[in-house]
């Protein structure tokens, strides 16, 4: 979920990397659904930025900025290496310690955010994990409150059809 | 499940997090840069300036801008500019279209957006789904933008004909033109009105917007980027995306939907057929050998698409580049395109017994 950023001064990369990568990676880990893909595309991501990183900071919106980096790069057509991939019936994300119990659902959401196109899957991220408002979701997506609307309409009717996520 | 219930489920399938590395971000950034350098300087043949010119040149183009506002308030930066990179914000900060640009240096982006300035007749919020989608998903011009402002520098000034060439319905539409520091400018372009370019009138703003397409049609010859359509099309899907040549879109999905008899609108309880895998290759296959287009005589009418004794089997189609067209089965044996704004048509070779859904 996402926590903001409170900094009396503008971050370094250091300082929000240190903050906020942890909970980038959790973003990134739901929109890929692999833990590597999601490390990949987090760096991509920071990495892009550092390079602006002082008029970025200047801005004072580090967190809408790195955001809209993030899914951008995940939605960008060219990056198709990290589409979601859908997990098989026994194949629970690499590197877990968790309670059987969590492992079951991780895979089971895993399963059913994998149904979703890119774009909906960013949408259920971004509103649901991240709990952003529509007008947030819009803007780090680039797309109208419209189009949020309408994307996480669908995405919910393909998620409730799935099955998988009932009586989690 | 609710949405609640969804945030939680969410929350506890996420992992726990490593430890991501500052400092391995940053000499992954590095490299990239290195890796871009050289490659500018490995095609460069000219001299030891030029590749200095052309790896910074690479370097600075690379960098997303920094963030600034857009006409809809929200931050514009982009990473690097592709196609479908050139947003149109939220339709609350597009109220105020303007009827001229001021200037056209630097612009490195441009596109159609829904215009939904008050003052203007025709489109107020809310767009239609159809129109949002569109919108939501058009490629914008960020190739040749050089010849595109030559060509709009050229376009004949406002006269006493003004108006006169405009020909194609009244849209509310608009352009939007990005430039390099990451400042737009919203400029009314849906037809008969006047536009003003670096100070002076030109013909109207439907002139504009077919200088636009036929660049945008350019462009989408000579560079093959795509983008995946995650939309819904139906029965009452509406045509819409840019300039479309037979062949070289590929047609990504398809629905045929075949209308009861006496039929006069398209019911709401249309229930379309999905075309399968290889149906949809069969489709693409008469799509990339067209044959001529329909052509009405003097009467405006045609035998093989006017006065049907029933109402045609028709496809709705999406591409990858998430246009939707519109393919209407002909009596006479081929399916019909009737073309983009810009284009004229096609016939395709196949109808649809051929494809299993007639």
């Amino acid at each position: 979920m996402s926590e903001a950023v409170v900094m009396e001064a503008a971050p370094t990369f250091e300082e929000y990397v240190a903050l906020r990568g942890a909970s980038l990676w959790r973003s990134a880990w739901l929109l890929t659904g692999d833990a590597q893909r999601a490390e990949d595309l987090v760096q991509t991501a920071l990495a892009k930025c550092w390079r602006r990183w002082d008029a970025i900071a200047r801005d004072g919106s580090v967190d809408g900025y790195v955001r809209r980096v993030l899914v951008t790069t995940y939605t960008d057509w060219r990056r198709r290496k990290w589409n979601g991939e859908v997990p098989g019936e026994s194949s629970p994300a690499r590197g877990e310690v968790a309670p059987s119990a969590d492992l079951a659902v991780r895979h089971d959401v895993l399963v059913a955010l994998a149904r979703l196109p890119r774009g909906q899957r960013a949408v259920i991220v971004l509103r649901f994990y991240e709990d952003l408002t529509e007008a947030q979701t819009a803007a780090a997506l680039g797309v109208s409150v419209g189009t949020v609307k309408s994307q996480t309409a669908r995405a919910l009717a393909t998620l409730r059809a799935s099955e998988l996520l009932e009586g989690l | 499940m609710n949405e609640h219930e969804l945030a939680d489920l969410l929350r506890r399938a996420v992992p726990e997090a490593p430890t991501v590395d500052p400092a391995a971000v940053r000499e992954r950034a590095r490299r990239q840069q290195r890796g871009r350098a050289v490659v500018a300087g490995a095609v460069s043949v000219i001299a030891v300036i030029a590749v200095v010119a052309s790896g910074a040149a690479l370097i600075r183009g690379d960098q997303p801008a920094p963030p600034g506002r857009d006409i809809a308030g929200g931050p514009t930066a982009a990473p690097s500019l592709s196609p479908y990179d050139v947003t149109c914000g939220d339709a609350s900060g597009r109220r105020e279209a303007r009827d001229r640009v001021t200037r056209l240096d630097e612009v490195v982006a441009v596109r159609l957006c829904l215009d939904f300035d008050p003052r203007r007749p025709g489109l107020q919020p809310p767009a239609t789904p159809d129109q949002l989608a569109e919108e939501a998903n058009a490629d914008a011009l960020v190739h040749g933008l050089p010849r595109f402002v030559a060509a709009v520098r050229k376009l004949p000034g406002a006269g006493d004909e003004f108006c006169t060439t405009a020909k194609g319905p009244w849209i509310q539409q608009a352009l939007v033109f990005r430039r390099r520091d990451g400042s737009q400018e919203l400029v009314a372009a849906g037809g008969c009105e006047r536009v003003t370019v670096e100070g002076r009138p030109v013909e109207d703003g439907e002139a504009l917007t077919r200088l636009y397409l036929e660049h945008l049609d350019r462009q989408r010859e000579r560079h093959s980027y795509t983008r995946m359509f995650d939309d819904e099309i139906t029965c009452q899907s509406a045509p819409r995306g840019g300039p479309v040549r037979p062949g070289r879109e590929e047609l990504v999905r398809a629905i045929a939907c075949d209308l009861p008899p006496g039929a006069e609108s398209i019911p709401d309880a249309l229930r379309p057929t999905p075309l399968g895998a290889s149906q949809l290759a069969k489709l693409n296959r008469a799509w990339a050998r067209p044959g001529r287009p329909i052509v009405r005589d003097a009467s405006g009418e045609h035998p093989c698409v006017d006065n049907l004794p029933e109402p045609p089997t028709f496809l709705m189609v999406a591409t990858d580049r998430s246009d939707v067209l519109q393919f209407v089965a002909s009596p006479c044996g081929f399916l019909v395109w009737h073309g983009d704004d810009g284009g004229v048509g096609a016939t395709l070779p196949v109808d649809p017994a051929d494809l299993g859904v007639g």
